[in-house]
C-alpha cells in the first residue's frame, strides 16, 4: 500500500514535470522557429546578396537576393558548394583569380573583416558581374576562424558612370598638363633657336675656328634630347608602358636625368638641393623614363610645397639613395616645406586628390606614380607634420644581377696649340651640367689651360694626379658633390691641399660664405655665371695659397648626413622597444651565448652532414638576429639557412664561416660598445 | 583580479625572452616551453588564456600541437602561430589558429596583441 501510493505520487510527479517540459520545450520551438523565419525573412528582404560560409568557405546560408544576381532558382544549387566556384578576385595571375590576394587575406585575418574590395560574381549562366564585396570572419568562442559573412555589392552601374567620370576628368587633365609641357619645352627650345642663329652668322662670317661650331651643335642635340625626354613623360601620363624599355638601369643615373629639367627651378625659388649618393648601387630592373617622372614627380610636389614658405629659412631638398637589407634600392626625397596634415596624407594617393589651386595640379600625380612604383614591385611610404616638411621613401627591389658601372668617368678638354700657351696656368672646372661646361670653357680656354671634371670623383682623381692652379666646382652634382670633393682634395699632404678652390652657387649670403670657408674653399661665385665675375674671381684667387680658417674644420659640414656608423645591430632602436638598458645586454648576452653554443652545434652537424639540423640553428640564429636588429648577422645566418633547406651542404663551411665572422663582430660590438659603456656608468 | 596565464612554446632563446619581458610588463604570466612535446604535456595539465605557438620546433611542430589539442580538449582559449614567414597562412588559419604572427615580432604587435586577446 504504502509502496503503491508512493509510486502513484512519484508518477504523478513525473507526469506533471514532463508535461511541463513538454510545454517548455514546445514554447522553446516556437521561439526558436519564429526567430528562424524572422532572421530568414530579414536575411531575405535584404537587398544586397548575403553568403555565409564554414570554415572550409563552404556556402551554408545565402539570401534571396544571391539567386536573383546570379540567376539561380533554387538555394539548393548552390548551398555546399564552395565560394571560390562562385566569387573571384579581379587581379589575374596567370590565369588564376583566387578570390583573395595573400595580402586582402592577411588583412581579413589581422581585422576580421574586409570592406568594399573588389570581385567578381559568376552567374549560372558564366557571366561576370563586378561587386564590391565585403566580408566579415565569423570565429568561435576560442577565435578559430569558423566561417565567412559575404555581402556584395552589385558595382555595374557604378563602374560604368565612374569610367565616364573618370574619362572626362582625365582628358581635362591632359589639358592642364600640355600647358605645362609647352611651357618646359620653351626653354631648351629657345636655346636650339638660339644657338642656331649664332651657328648660321658664324657660317655666314666664315668663322670655322676650334671647337665652338661642334660645341654649338652639341647642345644643340642635348636641348634637343631633353625636349624628347619632356614629350616621353606625356606617354607615362597616359600610362602605356611599352615592354622594350624595361631593363636594368642605374637609380643614380635615373635621378641625375630627373633633376635635369628642374635644376633651373630649384635654383629660382632659392631650394638647395642636397644630395647624399653613394658611388654605386645596385642597378633596378624597370622603365627609366617612367622612373624619371617618379623622380620629377616628387620633386616637383616638394618645390610647390615650399610656395609660401620664407625665403629667409633655408629651403632645401635632401635625396638619399641606399642600399637596404641588401636587397632593396632606398630612394629618400626629404624637404622642409610646409608638410601635410593626416588627413591630407592619407588621400595623397588617390587618383584627382590635390591641394592644389584649380588649374595648376591635375591630382593624378601621387596616384600614378604609386601605380609605376608597384608596377616597379617597389614601395612608397610618406612621412609629413604639417608644418614640419615631408619625406617620401620609395624603395625597388636590386636586380639580381647587379652590373657596376665604372665610378669614375673623366673628361678631359685641353686647349689647343698647346706648344704656345705651355704656360698657361692650368684650371680645374668640376661641373656636370653640359651648358654650363660649355659656356664656361668658351670663356676660358683662350687664356687656360682647361681641364673638366663631370663630377666631384673625377675631380679628386684628377687632383691626386695633376697639380692645379685653380680649381673652380658646382657643389651639387652626381657621384660626389663639390664639398665632398673639396674635403678629399685638401687632405693634409695632398697634391693640390693649397690649390685655390672657388664654388659656384646659387646661395651667396654672408652666412654661406663663412660657412664655404670652413670647408676648405677660398671664394663662392655666385650663380648665374658672367664672363667678367668669372674672370675677376679667378684673377682675385689664383696664385693664394689656402689655409684652414680652422683646425679640425670639417665637422661642420651641412652638406654630410651625420657618419653612419656601420655597427652591426641598431641597438637604438632595441633599447628604444624594451626601454630598458638592462634588461636590452641582458637578452644581447644571453643571445651571444646561445648563438655561441649554435655555431657549434652546426660545425658538428656540417661534419655529419645533418642539414636538417644544421637548417634548425641558422633558422633560431637568423630569428634572434631580427629580434636583436642585427641586419648582417641575419642575413648571414638567413644564407645558411637557405643552403641547408636545399639540402646542400657543401657550401655550409664557407657559409658558417661567414656567419662566424658576422657573429664575431656582432660579439665584439656588444663586449666592447655596449658592455663596457655600461662598465663605466656602474 | 586572477593574472592571466599564458603558454608560450619556442625553442629560440630570444624570443622567449622577449615575449616574457613584454608580457610580464603587463601582468601577465608567460610560462615557456622549449620544444613541443613539452609543451603539450603543459597545455593538458594546466589552463590558460592564451596559447601562443612557435611554428617549427623541435619534437612537435606548432600545427601538431593544435591538431592533437583539439582532438583531444574541446575548451581552449586562442591560440596564435608565430612564424619566419607566412606560407600556407590560409591553411594555418582554418586548422584552428586566431592569428599568425611574422618574426621578427615587435613591441607594438605584442601590445596589440596583449590587447587583443588577454584585457
Amino acid at each position: 500500500m504504502d509502496k503503491k501510493s508512493n509510486k502513484s505520487r512519484s508518477s504523478f510527479d513525473e507526469k506533471k514535470y514532463s508535461s511541463e517540459s513538454f510545454d517548455s520545450v514546445v514554447s522553446a520551438l516556437e521561439e526558436a522557429k519564429i526567430s528562424a523565419d524572422y532572421l530568414d525573412n530579414v536575411l531575405n528582404s535584404v537587398y544586397d546578396p548575403i553568403i555565409v560560409t564554414d570554415n572550409k568557405r563552404n556556402i551554408k546560408t545565402i539570401n534571396r537576393a544571391v539567386l536573383e544576381l546570379l540567376g539561380y532558382e533554387n538555394e539548393k544549387e548552390l548551398i555546399g558548394r564552395p565560394l571560390d566556384e562562385i566569387a573571384f578576385g579581379t587581379e589575374s595571375k596567370k590565369g588564376n583569380r583566387h578570390l583573395f590576394r595573400p595580402e586582402t587575406f592577411e588583412q581579413l585575418v589581422l581585422n576580421g573583416y574586409i570592406k568594399e574590395y573588389s570581385a567578381i560574381y559568376k552567374t549560372k549562366a558564366g557571366d561576370k558581374v563586378p561587386v564590391s564585396f565585403s566580408s566579415r570572419m565569423l570565429k568561435n568562442k576560442r577565435g578559430a576562424f569558423a566561417g565567412l559573412v559575404c555581402v556584395a555589392r552589385d558595382m555595374r552601374e557604378h563602374n560604368a558612370l565612374q569610367s565616364q567620370l573618370a574619362q572626362s576628368l582625365k582628358l581635362a587633365a591632359i589639358g592642364t598638363m600640355s600647358a605645362g609641357i609647352a611651357h618646359e619645352l620653351k626653354n631648351p627650345l629657345a636655346v636650339v633657336i638660339g644657338k642656331t642663329e649664332i651657328l648660321s652668322s658664324k657660317l655666314a662670317e666664315e668663322i670655322f675656328e676650334d671647337k665652338s661650331l661642334a660645341n654649338d651643335l652639341e647642345t644643340i642635340l642635348f636641348c634637343s634630347e631633353r625636349m624628347v625626354a619632356i614629350i616621353d613623360h606625356m606617354r607615362v601620363f597616359s600610362r602605356e608602358s611599352k615592354d622594350n624599355d624595361w631593363k636594368l638601369v642605374n637609380v643614380l643615373e635615373i635621378i641625375d636625368k630627373s633633376f635635369i629639367l628642374l635644376e633651373e627651378r630649384l635654383e629660382k625659388t632659392n631650394i638647395k638641393l642636397i644630395k647624399e649618393v653613394p658611388g654605386k648601387v645596385p642597378e633596378i630592373s624597370g622603365d627609366g623614363n617612367m622612373l624619371i617622372s617618379v623622380f620629377q614627380n616628387l620633386i616637383t610636389n616638394s618645390i610647390d610645397a615650399f610656395k609660401g614658405v620664407s625665403d629667409k629659412k633655408e629651403k632645401y631638398i635632401r635625396m638619399s639613395v641606399s642600399l637596404k637589407e641588401r636587397k632593396y634600392v632606398e630612394i629618400v626625397f626629404e624637404d622642409n616645406a610646409q608638410g601635410m596634415t593626416k588627413e591630407v596624407m592619407s588621400n595623397i594617393f588617390n587618383p584627382f586628390f590635390t591641394t592644389k589651386d584649380m588649374g595648376e595640379g591635375t591630382g593624378l600625380g601621387l596616384s600614378i606614380i604609386y601605380g609605376i612604383i608597384e608596377d616597379h614591385r617597389g614601395t612608397i611610404e610618406v612621412s609629413s607634420k604639417l608644418g614640419g616638411g615631408t619625406t617620401f621613401t620609395v624603395r625597388f627591389p636590386a636586380a639580381k644581377k647587379t652590373l657596376f658601372k665604372s665610378p669614375v668617368e673623366q673628361v678631359v678638354f685641353t686647349s689647343k696649340s698647346k706648344n704656345k700657351n705651355e704656360k698657361k696656368l692650368k684650371i680645374l672646372l668640376v661641373e656636370d651640367y653640359p651648358p654650363i661646361q660649355e659656356m664656361i670653357m668658351e670663356h676660358l680656354h683662350k687664356d687656360y689651360n682647361l681641364v673638366l671634371a663631370k663630377d666631384g670623383r673625377c675631380a679628386v682623381s684628377m687632383a691626386s694626379k695633376t697639380k692645379f692652379d685653380l680649381i673652380i666646382t658646382d657643389i651639387n652634382m652626381p657621384v660626389m658633390n663639390g664639398i665632398e670633393a673639396t674635403k678629399l682634395i685638401r687632405k693634409e699632404g695632398a697634391l693640390n691641399s693649397c690649390v685655390p678652390i672657388i664654388v659656384m652657387s646659387a646661395n651667396t649670403d654672408d652666412g654661406d660664405i663663412k660657412k664655404y670657408l670652413k670647408l676648405g674653399i677660398n671664394d663662392t661665385l655666385a650663380k648665374p655665371i658672367y664672363k667678367k665675375k668669372l674672370l675677376s674671381a679667378i684673377a682675385k684667387n689664383i696664385g693664394l695659397k689656402y689655409t684652414s680658417v680652422e683646425h679640425n674644420s670639417g665637422d661642420e659640414t651641412c652638406v654630410e648626413s651625420p657618419p653612419d656608423k656601420d655597427s652591426p645591430m641598431d641597438y637604438r632602436v632595441f633599447l628604444e622597444e624594451l626601454g630598458s638598458e638592462e634588461v636590452a645586454l641582458s637578452i644581447l648576452k644571453g643571445y651571444i651565448t646561445s648563438v655561441e653554443e649554435q655555431l657549434l652545434t652546426i660545425k658538428n652537424a656540417i661534419l655529419k652532414g645533418d642539414h636538417i639540423l644544421v637548417h634548425r640553428e641558422a633558422h633560431s640564429i637568423k630569428g634572434g638576429a631580427g629580434n636583436v636588429f642585427a641586419n648582417d648577422l641575419m642575413d648571414a645566418a638567413k644564407e645558411l639557412e637557405y643552403s641547408a633547406k636545399q639540402g646542400k651542404l657543401e657550401d655550409g663551411t664557407a657559409f658558417l664561416e661567414k656567419l662566424s665572422s658576422e657573429f664575431e663582430i656582432f660579439r665584439h660590438y656588444v663586449n666592447n660598445e655596449l658592455l663596457e659603456k655600461l662598465g663605466d656608468v656602474t | 583580479m586572477l593574472r592571466k596565464r599564458v603558454l608560450y612554446a619556442e625553442d629560440e632563446y630570444t624570443n622567449r625572452v622577449l615575449l616574457k619581458f613584454h608580457f610580464e610588463r603587463h601582468n601577465i604570466d608567460v610560462e615557456v616551453a622549449e620544444d613541443g612535446t613539452k609543451a603539450l604535456e603543459m597545455l593538458k595539465n594546466n589552463k590558460y588564456d592564451l596559447i601562443i605557438l612557435d611554428r617549427y620546433m623541435p619534437g612537435m611542430s606548432g600545427e601538431e600541437i593544435v591538431s592533437e589539442l583539439t582532438s583531444e580538449l574541446s575548451d581552449l582559449p586562442p591560440i596564435i602561430a608565430i612564424s619566419s614567414d607566412d606560407s600556407g597562412k590560409e591553411k594555418l588559419i582554418n586548422s584552428g589558429f586566431a592569428e599568425i604572427l611574422i618574426k621578427p615580432v615587435r613591441k607594438d604587435k605584442y601590445d596589440e596583441i596583449i590587447k587583443r586577446y588577454l584585457s
